[in-house]
């Protein structure tokens, strides 16, 4: 890879435009908190504090999976493939953090393994990633408890790192290298005093995030443990704050499952609609059952659904691709209006181990 | 560019076959051939109203043409239930992996249906009667709720009378036609009779009746390896992504839908209902 260069703040603008795709969305800063927004609808101020914040609330699976999207027409009438329209598309994601882009290995395991899932396919290759340091850990980060850093290590085009008026710009991928090469008049060279800055950045974020997280204890082997806990009481505790609502699964970066329902867009034309489903609601799992009798539902105890989605994560994912379906982005805790902490539920399967092991 | 996986195929429904007061056989013809292995299933498109999994109940051997039976039991199943032939259909497939009809070979087959679960059971034995001679034996042993429940019931006397074949039938609340045996399936299993360390079991029904079957094995000496259960999830993309049919790693629709018991006997999301 070619040498670092540096971004000067007033260039950022420039930046994002010369990113030449259909679509661009980006963390902006919006009251306060960071979220994805589409760039057209954010000023670039919005996007330059929302680069400098801790990762956004939300999270960029839902451009490569859109919350509610149409997938197949059939019947009579339009015929144009949606498939086609997302192959024809392009997008660039401006602000994927350390723990978005291994949320982005995760997907790539589980949508592009062998049938891949094509929406997911033709985005993916479509997409330009631009990914940034966090300057800042949320408070319900943890991603350091799970061996990950809070800057990104893989899968980005593009790392920006916050240094003080600008960004220290490294390209990580061909297509970036490209990138800087062919928009060089943007960037100057990386100073070593700008290098320093990214470095002392990521130590306090660092830092700040042991601190933050120095009262857990994760299991060291969760297949093993997490199985051997489930009947603590732990786990009841923590259910008693679950609504299920839904969030956590909505907030994941690595939350994937969907629902595939039908409608009729006119007389004898068809459609088919994927949106977002979560483990955690009623009648995720049902089945079909006999006329007129309450379905079997092999996950109906809401302490079953509670419970799937950690053994999913940290269990199951284990078996099937070697890697935790768990990124430490804290998104769940933060948004969870029970205050379940995936961090608290974790350090107790631990402590049920040492305790009772 | 792939094709897109979530689009049917056009399917014209050619025949539809009254089984039992809640079952219907539909005859669909996709616009191309769907060639798939017994225990392999597909979606069926009711246009506009939603999809559903089913495995075929037809010979694996005829990719043109599909017969699939349905328990009139939801939203896509009553629709479906309300047509008539001539109109289309849609239909995705096939998925999963089917029975193991290979590792079979050589051995006595026991297919223990419960209900409408000898629906998908009826490709394996398809299969296994086309090539009865590379199996050691078929003992198909069968129970439904009452005897107006029974399907294929025109076929059981044939199915009796093959070589090599074995079949029993019972019913758990007869009525007064009904002047063969009383009780749950698994009380035909009790003296079967079989070398059971050349046996592999193959079972289709309800979860509970699965669940008594798996236990009903298990004491006659079966090692959970020889067990084969068709868990039939209501099963959605076919690609192992959804997530709606996944028992702990597997998705069924992809891993299955007939497993093994050896492989998902530790989680606890199997059998409860």
């Amino acid at each position: 890879m070619a040498e670092p260069k540096f971004l000067a703040e007033n260039m950022l603008g420039s930046f994002l435009a010369c990113l030449e795709t259909a679509r661009k969305f980006a963390n902006a800063l919006i009251d306060g908190t960071a979220l994805w927004k589409s760039v057209d609808d954010v000023a670039v101020e919005q996007i330059a504090g929302g680069l400098r914040s801790a990762r956004p609330l939300n999270s960029f699976k839902s451009v490569l999976l859109p919350a509610r999207e149409l997938v197949a027409r059939y019947g009579e009438g339009e015929q144009k493939d949606p498939l086609q329209e997302a192959a024809d598309s392009t997008v660039a994601l401006v602000g994927v953090r350390g723990c978005g882009c291994r949320a982005l290995a995760y997907l790539d395991a589980v949508m592009l393994n062998e049938p891949p899932e094509s929406f997911y396919r033709v985005r993916r290759e479509n997409t330009i990633v631009i990914s940034v340091d966090c300057a800042e850990a949320a408070p319900t980060c943890f991603c350091d408890l799970l061996g990950g850093n809070a800057y990104p290590e893989e899968l980005f085009d593009v790392n920006l790192s916050p240094v003080e008026s600008g960004y220290v710009a490294a390209a990580g991928s061909k297509k970036g290298s490209e990138l800087l090469e062919k928009n060089q008049r943007l960037f100057s060279e990386a100073t070593p005093a700008h290098l320093e800055q990214m470095r002392q950045m990521r130590q306090e974020t660092a830092e700040q995030l042991r601190q933050q997280n120095r009262e857990y204890t994760f299991p060291e082997d969760f297949q093993e443990d997490l199985p051997q806990s489930v009947e603590g009481m732990f786990w009841r505790y923590e259910l008693s704050g679950c609504v299920q609502c839904g969030g956590c699964t909505a907030v994941c970066p690595t939350c994937y499952c969907f629902l595939l329902y039908d409608g009729e867009r006119a007389p004898g034309a068809y459609e088919r609609v994927r949106a977002w489903d979560s483990c955690q609601f009623s009648g995720y799992a049902v089945m079909a059952g006999p006329p007129g009798a309450t379905k079997p539902d092999p996950r109906r105890e809401h302490m079953s659904k509670f419970q799937h989605r950690f053994a999913h994560k940290f269990w199951y994912d284990l078996v099937n691709w070697g890697v935790l379906g768990c990124v430490g982005c804290g998104r769940c805790g933060q948004t969870c209006p029970g205050a379940i902490d995936l961090r608290r539920v974790l350090s107790e399967v631990k402590k049920e181990r040492v305790e009772h092991g | 560019m792939a094709e897109n996986p979530y689009r049917p195929l056009k399917a014209e429904l050619l025949e539809v076959i009254q089984e039992t007061p809640t079952i219907k056989t539909f005859v669909i013809r996709p616009e191309r051939p769907i060639p798939f292995a017994a225990g392999q299933f597909v979606q069926l498109t009711v246009p506009g109203i939603g999809e559903a999994p089913f495995t075929p109940s037809s010979s694996p051997s005829v990719a043109e043409e599909l017969g699939i039976s349905v328990l009139r039991t939801g939203r896509v199943t009553d629709s479906l239930h309300e047509l008539e032939p001539g109109v289309t259909l849609g239909v995705r497939g096939p998925f999963g992996k089917g029975y193991p009809t290979e590792k079979l070979e050589g051995k006595t087959v026991l297919v223990v249906g419960g209900g409408v679960g000898l629906a998908p059971l009826r490709s394996l034995l398809h299969h296994l009667f086309e090539n009865i001679n590379s199996y050691e034996h078929v003992a198909v042993r069968y129970g439904a709720r009452d005897p107006s429940e029974l399907l294929y019931r025109r076929e059981f006397e044939a199915w009796g009378e093959k070589d090599r074949v074995s079949f029993d039938v019972t019913v758990d609340v007869p009525d007064e036609s009904w002047d063969g045996k009383v009780g749950v399936v698994t009380t035909l299993l009790e003296e079967l009779g079989l070398d059971v360390e050349n046996t592999y079991v193959v079972s289709c029904g309800p979860l509970i009746m699965l669940r008594f079957v798996t236990l009903a094995c298990l004491n006659l000496g079966f090692r959970p390896e020889q067990i084969y259960l068709s868990l039939n999830r209501k099963m959605s993309c076919g690609l192992g992504k959804c997530g709606r049919c996944n028992i702990g790693p597997y998705y069924l629709c992809k891993d299955g839908p007939d497993m093994c018991y050896e492989k998902i006997k530790d989680y606890k999301d199997v059998f409860s209902a």
